[in-house]
């Protein structure tokens, strides 16, 4: 049986996509949505507890009377999966028809091989679409050192709703840190590879899910500081990579943040993070000026 | 749990033109063939006798963790042994598979449903090489006949005169001095005897080695002229 978890906030139409996504599944086990609603308007959750009565899916309907935030509920999430199998999914995006499919043939072939399947999650690649512009994949690299790649985030991203796993591998890492409003997910992943966890690849070189991805509304203090956090969290791992490594991750998450700020119209504050990122590591500032101005 | 085994001879149960979903329509509603492609990319029923060597590896408990996984209660999964009832020692392997099967459930009871698959044989000669087993239960016979099943039966009825006339084609092309695997020519034979039944041209079962011949002389040559006269492939 497999449990699939989704965080729900104040998009209905969001939720019937992604739950759409979820009946059009080719895998044909016993599949259960567990859906928690962080407090959405009362307005929404009628519409929301609408989806659930028509949709064709076993839905478990959980409610907050208050917006908990996306750690905590992600919490609570897991705290309700009963299945021996986990998947996740954000309201919003969507997974492909074959996603479990072919993530479950990667469990069952790691089995196979011998590995202890409760320290493995199955990561695939995926689309990427950004609001007005075309869909490109990206691909998840599970070979490399996945600490290191995951630092960086250029060919591994921590993403939840690329995963499938065992319960038990969800609850090898800690809980999600309640802390981070944003970025949660980066810091579950690290912990768990931390843990002695692993990421695998679905064994297709084919995308099995879209994330929709926007940058409106999302404040970039807010995501520099959750990248705070979790390099202090994460310290002695960061620096295991050397100075100059530790020194470069800093200087992305300051472009991270300068992208959200330029996105939501704060062109001060983006030029502050990118000069913030000049003084942590010029090396990289300058290659990513080079970058700007020769592709844009 | 409950499983479902198919048993016949090889030359009716190969893989070739009988696909998964016919052979759901074939056994019921509520069954669905067990595929294992975490074992080969293109394993599936074919490869279900491979589950009977069990010695070495984890296939047998992959197996199983994927049947509890990926099957619904009210579903059995349907394995497919084509030479399983050929000869003693076959039926020895799957009585094997089957004790380590009730080891690894443990406290769970295993029911298997024995289906064949038009097979001349008695029911009793049958349930004689259906070896006993501590701790699971076999319920009654099941017995399929192809020629009551339509849809399948032309399909069918393809891979058992393939596999009759394939050791025959071999030998005819080595007359000319060219050498051809079995399995390539029974790939050959099939292709030239879907035509027959997309024309609503049928096979007698009961077909005798004369009337094989017969078959085979006409056209094995135009196997044989279709491949010399057939197009280059574009590069």
């Amino acid at each position: 049986m497999l449990d699939i978890l989704i965080p729900h906030y104040n998009a209905p139409a969001d939720l019937q996509m992604s739950l759409e996504s979820v009946a059009d599944q080719t895998w044909r086990g016993k599949k259960r949505v567990v859906l928690f609603d962080d407090g959405s308007t009362a307005e929404n959750l009628a519409q929301v507890e609408k989806i659930v009565k028509d949709s064709p899916l076993d839905i478990e309907l959980m409610r907050s009377p208050q917006n908990l935030g996306r750690p905590k509920a992600r919490n609570a999430l897991l705290q309700a999966a009963e299945a021996r199998f986990v998947a996740w999914l954000d309201a919003g995006d969507i997974w492909y028809p074959e996603k479990t499919e072919h993530q479950f043939n990667a469990i069952f072939r790691h089995h196979f091989e011998g590995t202890d399947i409760d320290t493995i999650w199955v990561s695939c690649h995926y689309d990427w679409q950004w609001v007005g512009r075309r869909r490109r994949k990206v691909v998840q690299n599970t070979a490399g050192n996945q600490l290191k790649d995951l630092f960086e985030g250029d060919k591994l991203r921590a993403y939840l709703w690329t995963l499938l796993g065992t319960k038990e591998s969800f609850t090898l890492t800690s809980r999600f840190d309640e802390r981070l409003t944003r970025l949660q997910d980066l810091d579950f992943f690290l912990s768990f590879v931390r843990a002695g966890g692993r990421l695998v690849s679905a064994g297709t070189d084919r995308p099995l899910c879209c994330y929709f991805k926007s940058d409106i509304g999302r404040n970039a203090h807010e995501i520099r500081q959750c990248y705070d956090t979790i390099f202090a969290k994460h310290h002695a791992a960061l620096l295991g990579h050397g100075r100059g490594f530790a020194r470069r991750t800093r200087a992305k998450a300051d472009f991270v943040a300068a992208r959200f700020a330029r996105n939501n119209g704060e062109r001060f504050g983006a030029l502050g993070y990118q000069l913030g990122a000049l003084l942590t590591d010029p090396h990289y500032a300058a290659y990513r000026a080079k970058k700007f101005v020769l592709k844009g | 749990m409950e499983l479902c085994f198919v048993l016949g001879h090889r030359n009716v149960l190969l893989p070739k033109h009988l696909d998964t979903q016919l052979f759901e329509n074939l056994l019921g509603a509520k069954h669905r063939v067990f595929l294992m492609p975490w074992y080969s990319r293109n394993a599936g029923r074919y490869y279900h006798e491979r589950l009977l060597s069990v010695e070495e590896d984890r296939r047998l408990e992959t197996a199983i963790l994927a049947i509890e996984v990926e099957y619904q209660s009210e579903e059995i999964p349907v394995m497919i042994f084509p030479s399983a009832l050929e000869s003693a020692d076959d039926a020895m392997h799957l009585q094997r598979f089957l004790s380590a099967c009730v080891e690894k459930l443990g406290d769970s009871p295993l029911v298997v449903e024995p289906v064949v698959l038009n097979i001349g044989e008695a029911d009793e000669d049958v349930k004689a090489r259906l070896l006993p087993v501590k701790g699971m239960q076999y319920k009654p016979l099941r017995r399929i006949e192809l020629k009551n099943v339509a849809p399948l039966d032309g399909r069918c009825q393809i891979n058992m005169f393939s596999d009759k006339m394939a050791d025959e084609l071999v030998g005819y092309v080595r007359r000319f001095g060219l050498v051809l695997s079995r399995k390539r020519a029974q790939d050959f034979i099939v292709n030239k005897l879907d035509g027959f039944v997309t024309e609503e041209l049928y096979f007698d079962l009961t077909a005798d080695d004369a009337q094989l011949k017969r078959l085979s002389d006409i056209i094995f040559p135009e196997i044989l002229h279709g491949l010399v006269n057939k197009p280059k492939r574009k590069r």
